[in-house]
């Protein structure tokens, strides 16, 4: 039987996408619960399931709506949350640390934020370095991954105008959290840095992303002439 | 094979699009009108889940190098065959040699085109839906679109006598469009904010692409502040800070932040597709349930449909 408070909520949201709300946005138990359903989805592939998407608290799922109903996905996640932990919780332990170059050449709101923060440059570069990230939640393009939570002097709102273009590899914050742009896309966030190489590698069949939902990720500062260094080394020949 | 003479940028193949990677950010791609787009296949008798190619904004010409019937359903005006006008939407025998010219469009912006048995078309990730923003699939798995000199290789076919789409399917996509919409809860808006969304009518903006239509109405609706990135459904309709509705269209995000108003059923969402810059849209709210029986009822014909 389901424990019946597995699930906030349940509702169609369009005519094949039902949403979920998992538990609070960046909670513990809410991770533990996506993982927990990305490693059954992962194991059953289940006939009615097309696509899922998880984000800050919600699950959408594109279904096949006439195989299953409502209810009985209900009955499923319950059941799935209910069981004990699987075996990739192991893998949530992993950490990495990222180079980021802090130069305004690169950090094309260093500036803005500084004076919107009322922090030094210096201060504002200290204020990302110097704690350990979670991974959030993954997505928006392939290899995109959210972290937090950051430092509460740098919190702001986001971009009123999204830039049309942010450079990839842009490191960025909005609110309580960063993210890397793995390619160059719109975005609405306040980019302070630029880290080297890349942080996703897409294959014929497969994604390679470095970041994955529990990830510890820490950020060290790097000079310019350091990230030409290391861009030069990764650029294909 | 079909021989490419003339593309422009908005010339993509597509399929039913590339399911089962969102959680890593992949975009479902796919065709912008998707109804037009199975009907191209079905005419044929093909599995909708066939490639075909997604004429965007007219301007295209093609050979088909050898024996092959054709559908071509969707945006509609100056088509033809060889030079003689298309009667309309419908299945066509093209002998070897034979030129398609898709011209000026006077309805609608996507046109279909689907062969026999679709075309052959190398998957990335499971589909050949082209998504330029991922740089996924396509001719040559990497996103982009077609340009003149590529060559789609496809089933040399016996040809059949021309057939018409039935007339009670054909769309006009000249007129002002109702969208039936599923409108989301009240989390982010002040209930007045719904009934001033569905009480008035929007314009399509020039800024039109396949990840997203931007709308311009009278007045701003008052939304909450951003919140937190969630999963971004296909057709759902955002009103940014500034109170103007975006709607997501087929190469949306996987995440976003700004607050839902609602979410578009996906024969509107076609319908919208087909819409230029400054023709006329407002909405009408539908249950959740109606929605999916009606879809269920499409997939069911068309054997399958996203």
């Amino acid at each position: 039987m389901s424990d019946s408070n597995s699930l906030a909520s349940i509702k169609w949201v369009s005519e094949d996408t039902v949403e979920v709300r998992l538990g609070p946005p960046v909670a513990d138990q809410t991770l533990i619960k996506v993982e927990k359903l990305t490693c059954w989805f992962g194991s059953e592939d289940p006939i009615w399931l097309i696509d899922y998407c998880y984000g800050f608290g919600v699950l959408s799922m594109v279904i096949q709506p006439e195989l299953i109903s409502i209810d009985q996905i209900s009955d499923i996640l319950g059941d799935v949350f209910a069981k004990s932990t699987c075996a990739a919780d192991s893998e949530s332990d992993l950490s990495i640390e990222i180079p980021v170059c802090y130069d305004p050449s690169l950090g094309l709101d260093l500036k803005s934020v500084s004076d919107l923060t009322d922090l030094s440059v210096e201060e504002l570069i200290d204020a990302h370095c110097s704690r350990d990230y979670r991974v959030l939640a993954t997505g928006f393009v392939p290899g995109f991954a959210y972290l937090g939570e950051t430092d509460q002097r740098i919190h702001l709102p986001r971009r009123d105008v999204p830039r049309t273009r942010v450079p990839a590899g842009s490191v960025a914050i909005a609110e309580n959290q960063t993210v890397i742009y793995p390619k160059e896309t719109p975005g609405g966030w306040h980019v302070i840095g630029r880290m080297p190489g890349s942080i996703v590698s897409l294959g014929e069949q497969s994604i390679d992303a470095k970041l994955s939902i529990g990830m510890s990720v820490r950020f060290k500062s790097i000079s310019i002439d350091e990230f030409s260094q290391i861009e030069e080394t990764n650029a294909p020949h | 094979m079909l021989h490419i003479k003339l593309a422009n940028p908005m010339h993509t193949i597509q399929d039913l699009g590339r399911f089962g990677f969102a959680s890593q950010g992949v975009a479902h791609a796919g065709p912008m009108d998707s109804i037009a787009a199975c009907w191209a296949n079905h005419l044929l008798r093909n599995p909708v889940s066939c490639p075909t190619i997604e004429i965007g904004g007219g301007g295209f010409i093609a050979e088909f190098i050898e024996d092959v019937n054709f559908a071509i359903t969707g945006a509609w005006g100056e088509l033809s065959l060889n030079g003689d006008t298309l009667a309309g939407p419908g299945a066509y025998p093209a002998r070897a040699g034979s030129e398609l010219r898709v011209g000026r469009l006077d309805s609608g912006l996507f046109t279909y085109l689907a062969v026999d048995a679709g075309f052959e078309v190398h998957p990335t990730l499971g589909s050949v839906a082209t998504c330029q923003r991922d740089l996924l699939g396509g001719l040559y798995q990497t996103g982009t679109s077609l340009s003149s000199g590529d060559e789609l290789n496809y089933q040399k076919a016996n040809l059949m006598a021309v057939q018409l789409m039935p007339r009670q399917y054909l769309q006009s996509y000249s007129t002002p469009l109702v969208c039936e919409i599923m409108l989301g809860t009240s989390d982010d808006f002040e209930p007045a904010a719904f009934d001033q969304f569905l009480h008035q009518s929007y314009k399509v903006s020039q800024e039109q692409s396949r990840m997203g239509y931007r709308l311009r109405g009278q007045t701003n609706i008052n939304a909450g502040s951003p919140r937190y990135s969630v999963p971004i459904t296909l057709g759902g309709v955002q009103i940014t800070p500034s109170g103007q509705p975006i709607v997501l269209m087929r190469d949306h995000q996987s995440l976003g932040g700004y607050p839902l108003i609602g979410t578009l059923t996906r024969k509107s969402l076609g319908q919208l597709a087909q819409r230029k810059c400054g023709q006329q849209v407002s909405f009408r709210a539908v249950s959740p349930d109606e929605a999916r029986v009606d879809f269920m009822r499409c997939k069911k014909f068309f054997g399958d449909f996203r």
